[in-house]
């Protein structure tokens, strides 16, 4: 036995990154840099109305004034976010009608990482939206979520397509104020999904993005805004990967949800983004901002997480519980190895009555490599009888890791029951 | 991020500074570490809620007010409030705004004890090196502290009776600033046991900033009770440095009855093996008093073991904090860590602040932490009822109760009866 869970111990701290290749495709890159002219090249290359290029604007005069964020449980040298840049798209691609436009290199790339893009291998059905680099390349199944109502495109189609939704949703959970990060990706986000299920639908298939960065010295800026309305259900699924290179490319993307009344969102990821090699070189850094509203009664998010990519992770899927008796959920999984960093967690604001959030968290670390939950538990004024229960377990393999814990518990309404009972064995 | 207030009226960093720069005072501390420490607080400020150690205390109550030097009072203070020993001995220390009174005190004749008021000439100098510190408080200590106590166990000493500190605020008829620093040591295989009451008299504004350092040898086993309560208008800011070599024990009670503003922080050193530290706390803030409690327990061998056990009963619109740390160095092999923090929040208008905090670089450690808010079980309540018990009474019964794992273990029976007594009146107000 105990061979035997060594040797999958050491199988895991040794195994390298099996996504790292570089795909040669033609694509086209900004210069490197980043200005008001930029955001203004870049929302005319995206085909963008005017209310979106004054949108990224004020967000762009916003994080000018504001400096990159320090408290994490992190050490890192700052981005150099003039030598970035932040527009990278493959050249033949931008429309496709049809997957047999889709360049084949591109549809090579997305085999080898064993991404279903072919519609009838996957007939058991996943609908799959591709972004690489910054655009999306292609959306399976749109036709047949189109016959339920159900809008799963790009977020650039959905600017011009659905611009009132994009008006009343984008910016409605994480505004471009939120932070930092939040704030340079409402400026130059590229592209991403967007997802609405009407009232009373239960989508039929499983959805997707598959998010990959290929070109040097580029960041990745997507954003995804998921719209579940009343009654509604939906299950996402996100996952990435990046060549490895010596360099450390920048990733931070904000993800919105929005739950109306008895509606359900079950939101997944798999964040496998180049972690750096052995001795910490290279890796992406993962600077992400998600968060999810229960606006409505009744209605719940769902976070899953497996984090076993990046050097750097600084993310917190966070669900703002504002209708009554809605439910937050965060269950997370962070393995970190050699000297990746992770500080990842979740928040839970409870606003609403009898409203109810779980948090279940177990990080490994392994290597020289640091991991830290991080996470609110807030109890409004008005939450009365919310209950919130979290555990975080670590564990330590090595002597020369670290495992951390920083929960924060807010509490403001005596009705509430809060408990934190996490352990390290 | 260090902002300081700015509205005219009230008290910065600077203006308690010169307030002692006029003064002719004797300091405790040597020129060069007061030198350095000044230098830090030129540049400093009082720390805002936007710096991540001070988010749920604020220092507003602090600095909105006006202080001034303590002047000695020609008063009688025969009649101190304090713990009732009957016919019981112990070692007694007095302190008003800040100064010894010798006449006040009394030491019990024939016990291994070594006590000597701090001051330049007499003052053990070897003190933790604090040059480093962040802390506004701390270097404001270094800097002006005038007075406070060296009390040592000597080595292999089983002292029989407690020493009680008594730390009166009198803030009648003025508005004090005390800054008081204390030495504990308890010396090789020594044993003793310590009570440091803090309290005041008045309802001026005050300000009291004191440090105190606890050493304990190999084998000295020391329990230090801090009671604090009657501080309605005192902002109080505690630094506990504690500094454990192998197979020492150390327990701490703090107990915060009330007070405005308390801060007590904590840094437990574990520095050499096997040794142990039981940190407890209850604290009862209500009107709109805010009660913070910040530890770090540093894990810094192998083989020690730390509790912290901290419980709070807030009422009215008051507020708690707890902010606790358990840090694991690498070298912190076989530590076995426990933190607990359970709050009981009597209204709708009150808080509670919680930060269980683990930090760990050794791979062979057992940590838990767990915290816990909420209200009192109405099933038990409504149990106690049907047994005949009324509703106040089962109240009171229930609430006592939560608190009493860490009644149980002050060991002074006089502190213990005493601080129940306490707990038991506040309750029925």
């Amino acid at each position: 036995m105990k061979s035997d869970s060594e040797s999958i111990i050491n199988e895991l701290a040794d195994k390298e990154y099996e996504a790292g290749f570089v795909t040669l495709i033609e694509t086209e890159v900004f210069p490197k840099g980043l200005g008001e002219d930029v955001v203004r090249a870049l929302s005319a290359k995206k085909e963008e109305p005017a209310y979106m290029t004054e949108w990224r604007l004020k967000a762009y005069r916003h994080w000018v004034k504001q400096v990159e964020p320090k408290w994490a449980h992190l050490s890192y040298t700052e981005p150099q976010f003039q030598e970035i840049s932040y527009y990278a798209a493959p050249k033949n691609a931008p429309k496709f009608n049809s997957l047999d436009e889709v360049d084949p290199e591109l549809i090579k790339t997305f085999e080898k990482l064993g991404i279903p893009m072919q519609e009838q291998k996957i007939l058991a059905g996943v609908a799959v939206d591709v972004v690489f680099d910054s655009v999306s390349v292609h959306t399976t199944f749109k036709d047949m979520l189109k016959e339920h109502g159900i809008i799963f495109c790009s977020i650039s189609e959905a600017i011009r397509e659905h611009p009132e939704l994009i008006q009343e949703y984008l910016g409605s959970v994480v505004p471009f104020t939120d932070n930092f990060y939040a704030s340079l990706n409402s400026a130059v986000f590229t592209d991403g999904s967007f997802v609405y299920i009407p009232k009373g639908v239960r989508c039929p298939v499983e959805l997707s993005t598959y998010f990959r960065i290929n070109e040097a010295k580029t960041g990745q800026f997507e954003r995804t805004l998921i719209i579940a309305d009343e009654g509604s259900y939906v299950s996402y699924l996100e996952g990435c990967t990046a060549p490895m290179r010596d360099e450390n490319q920048l990733h931070a993307a904000v993800v919105e949800i929005v739950a109306m009344k008895n509606a359900e969102v079950k939101y997944s990821t798999v964040q496998n983004w180049y972690p750096g090699d052995k001795d910490g070189n290279g890796g992406v850094y993962n600077f992400v901002t998600k968060r999810g509203i229960c606006r409505g009664d009744n209605s719940k998010i769902s976070w899953t997480q497996v984090e076993t990519g990046s050097a750097i992770t600084w993310k917190y899927p966070s669900t703002i519980l504002k209708g009554n008796n809605s439910v937050g959920e965060f269950y997370s999984v962070a393995v970190t190895k050699n000297y990746q960093q992770a500080d990842t967690g979740t928040k839970m604001i409870h606003l609403g009555k009898n409203t109810r959030s779980t948090i279940v968290s177990k990080g490994i670390s392994m290597g020289n490599s640091n991991n830290s939950y991080r996470g609110l538990v807030k109890i409004g004024k008005g939450a009365t009888s919310a209950r919130n229960f979290s555990q975080c377990d670590s564990l330590l393999i090595g002597s020369k890791c670290g495992a951390h814990t920083f929960p924060y518990i807010e509490v403001e309404n005596q009705t509430a029951t809060v408990e934190h009972a996490p352990k390290m064995p | 991020m260090n902002t300081v207030q700015t509205q005219s009226n009230n008290l910065t960093l600077s203006k308690l500074i010169e307030l002692f720069e006029i003064d002719n005072h004797e300091y405790v501390l040597p020129e060069a570490s007061r030198m350095a420490s000044l230098q830090f607080l030129a540049a400093g400020a009082f720390p805002t809620t936007r710096v991540e150690k001070w988010k749920h205390t604020s220092l507003k109550p602090l600095v909105e007010n006006q202080y001034s030097l303590p002047t000695n009072l020609s008063k009688n203070y025969s009649d101190i409030k304090s713990v009732d020993f009957g016919t019981g001995l112990v070692h007694k220390l007095v302190f008003i705004n800040g100064i010894y009174q010798k006449q006040l005190s009394n030491i019990v004749i024939g016990e291994q004890l070594i006590v000597d008021e701090l001051s330049a000439k007499s003052a053990p100098q070897n003190w933790e090196n604090q040059s480093t510190s962040d802390s506004v408080f701390i270097h404001l200590n270094i800097a002006f502290a005038n007075d406070g106590i060296y009390v040592e166990a000597p080595a292999n000493a089983a002292l029989k009776y407690p020493v009680y500190i008594i730390q009166m605020i009198d803030n009648e008829e003025l508005n004090p600033v005390i800054h008081l620093r204390n030495k504990i040591v308890a010396k090789k295989g020594s044993s003793i046991k310590i009570i440091h009451q803090v309290h005041s008299t008045g309802n001026m504004p005050a300000l009291c900033n004191i440090y105190t350092e606890i050493s304990t040898e190999p084998n000295a086993h020391l329990e230090y009770n801090v009671v604090q309560f009657d501080l309605q208008n005192v902002s109080l800011v505690s630094n506990l440095n504690l500094q454990q070599s192998r197979d020492s024990k150390l327990e701490t009670n703090t107990i915060s009855l009330s007070g405005k503003l308390i801060r007590n922080e904590v840094v437990a050193n574990l520095n050499q093996a096997n040794a142990e530290v039981q940190l407890r706390g209850i604290y009862m803030p209500r009107n709109n008093e805010h009660t913070d409690n910040t530890l770090q327990i540093k894990h810094n061998a192998p083989n020690c073991q730390s509790n912290q056990l901290y419980k709070g009963i807030i009422d009215n619109v008051a507020s708690s904090t707890f902010l606790g740390q358990i840090y694991v160095d690498r070298e912190g092999q076989k530590t076995n860590a426990y933190q607990s923090n359970k709050n009981i929040l009597l209204t709708d208008t009150c808080r509670s602040y919680s930060k269980p905090q683990l930090e760990i670089y050794a791979d062979d450690v057992k940590c838990t932490h767990g915290s816990t808010s909420g209200q009192m079980d109405k099933d038990m309540l409504f149990y106690l009822q049907t047994r005949g018990i009324g509703f106040e009474n089962a109240r009171r019964l229930m609430l006592i109760a939560f608190l009493s794992d860490i009644l149980q273990a002050i060991t002074i029976e006089p502190l213990a009866q005493w601080v129940v007594n306490e707990i038991h009146n506040r309750l029925d107000s």
